[in-house]
């Protein structure tokens, strides 16, 4: 797999730096509202990328991997409340298997908390951070050289 | 990209194991864990005469009325196929429209709910459903759920009666509510009683104290959609052969007492 130039830390300037870093940063700012309503992280998250991805590659990629990883977490989460909320509307038992969710949300949730926090310091560093699975996803996304940019150039030089 | 597939594969089997292995290993009771029935019995005994010795709930010692709740308990008990609980009827003098159930099958009867009942059916019909309460273990979830175990068990007077007036002042979710009615239908249905007067006791209990009636009474405190608890009772299957006979005393024998 051809790949584009991948930045040394010197070679990023700061605006780039503080780009990247605010990818994983956005989250904890949208973290009170996200608890009970997991879909505000998910737009945030969304809306950041968007803003973000024309910013060089690698505020990119720290934006995608942070984008794909929040959805799935916000995915997660919203599938719980959506379960805790219809269990009390039907006045029905929390089963095992629900704290069970529950509970392994709670360590996803964790999980990432901290690797974002990693996330956020590396980015800031200039360095990049894989997440598993998220990590090369976006990384392959961003930085892999596309078949069309091998195309034969149309445009070309005088001959000389 | 067969290292991404890989990785997802992990991710997703982390997550399952994790969700697997808490749900298997280890227990989240859905309900409080219950005490023994001995215990319940000696907490029963405890609030009640804490409950007695509150403003307002003095009990009425009456030989007539003692007479009548016994057999009325007897009855109730005899005709279910595995009751629990014995239960006591306790009578006292307050004039709200109201009956509770406290631990160990002590219930407790207002004056105002004698006057306000029609027939005697409907008393036992209000009985039934305490009953239901006692037997589905509402009673005494309730309390381990809203006031924790170690707190009732406390010694202090202070505390007791806290939770004596917390008892009267707490309701029952509309789950156990609805589960009560099904139980005191049931129950009236095998003491060759009419189910459905429950109904019509909830509805004259509307029609005369409006469309908020039920703040003070237990029964019916926490569940304002009293509508369609009546359509429920009224929907309560009755066999066509069913005869329902006369009640084992009559409600003026009650309201003579005072």
């Amino acid at each position: 797999m051809e790949l584009h130039p991948i930045p040394q830390p010197d070679e990023l300037d700061i605006r780039e730096k503080e780009d990247a870093s605010g990818a994983y940063l956005m989250m904890f700012a949208t973290t009170a509202l996200g608890l009970p309503l997991p879909i505000v992280n998910m737009i945030a998250s969304v809306v950041y990328y968007f803003v973000n991805r024309s910013k060089g590659r690698f505020v990119k990629f720290h934006a995608l991997q942070s984008m794909y990883s929040q959805l799935i977490v916000s995915a997660i989460n919203s599938y719980l409340v959506i379960w805790a909320i219809v269990n009390l509307v039907n006045n029905k038992p929390f089963t095992d298997v629900f704290w069970g969710l529950a509970i392994a949300v709670g360590v996803f949730n964790l999980v990432y908390f901290i690797f974002s926090i990693i996330g956020a310091v590396r980015a800031h560093k200039g360095r990049f951070y894989y997440f598993i699975f998220f990590g090369r996803l976006a990384f392959v996304q961003v930085y892999s050289v596309k078949e069309k940019q091998h195309e034969k150039p149309v445009n070309l030089p005088p001959k000389m | 990209m067969r290292r991404i597939l890989i990785e997802l594969i992990a991710l997703v089997a982390i997550g399952g194991l994790i969700w697997a292995a808490f749900a298997i290993f280890i227990n989240f009771p859905s309900e409080p864990k219950l005490i023994s029935k001995e215990k319940e019995q000696q907490l029963g005994e405890k609030y009640t005469e804490v409950i007695l010795n509150l403003n307002g709930f003095s009990k009425v010692e009456n030989s007539k009325a003692d007479s009548i709740f016994e057999e009325t308990a007897r009855k109730l008990r005899s005709v279910q196929p595995a009751p629990a609980y014995s239960y006591t009827l306790i009578l006292v003098d307050n004039s709200m429209v109201n009956a509770f159930a406290l631990p160990g099958g002590h219930i407790i009867i207002t004056k105002g709910l004698i006057e306000f009942c029609q027939n005697s059916e409907e008393l036992i019909a209000v009985i039934s459903h305490e009953i239901g309460h006692i037997e589905k273990q509402h009673v005494i979830t309730r309390l381990i759920k809203d006031i924790g175990f170690e707190i009732q068990t406390s010694g202090d007077a202070y505390v007791m009666g806290e939770v004596a007036r917390t008892i009267l002042s707490s309701g029952y979710n509309r789950k156990q509510e609805v589960e009560a009615d099904e139980f005191a239908c049931e129950l009236l249905m095998q003491s060759n009683l009419e189910p459905r007067t429950l109904a019509s006791f909830f509805r004259r209990l509307k029609e005369e104290q409006g469309d908020y009636p039920f703040e003070q009474f237990e029964i019916i405190a926490s569940h304002p959609n009293m509508t369609n608890r009546i359509k429920s009772i009224l929907a309560y299957e009755v066999p066509p052969e069913f005869e329902p006979q006369n009640p084992w005393f009559t409600i003026d024998e009650l309201k003579n007492i005072f």
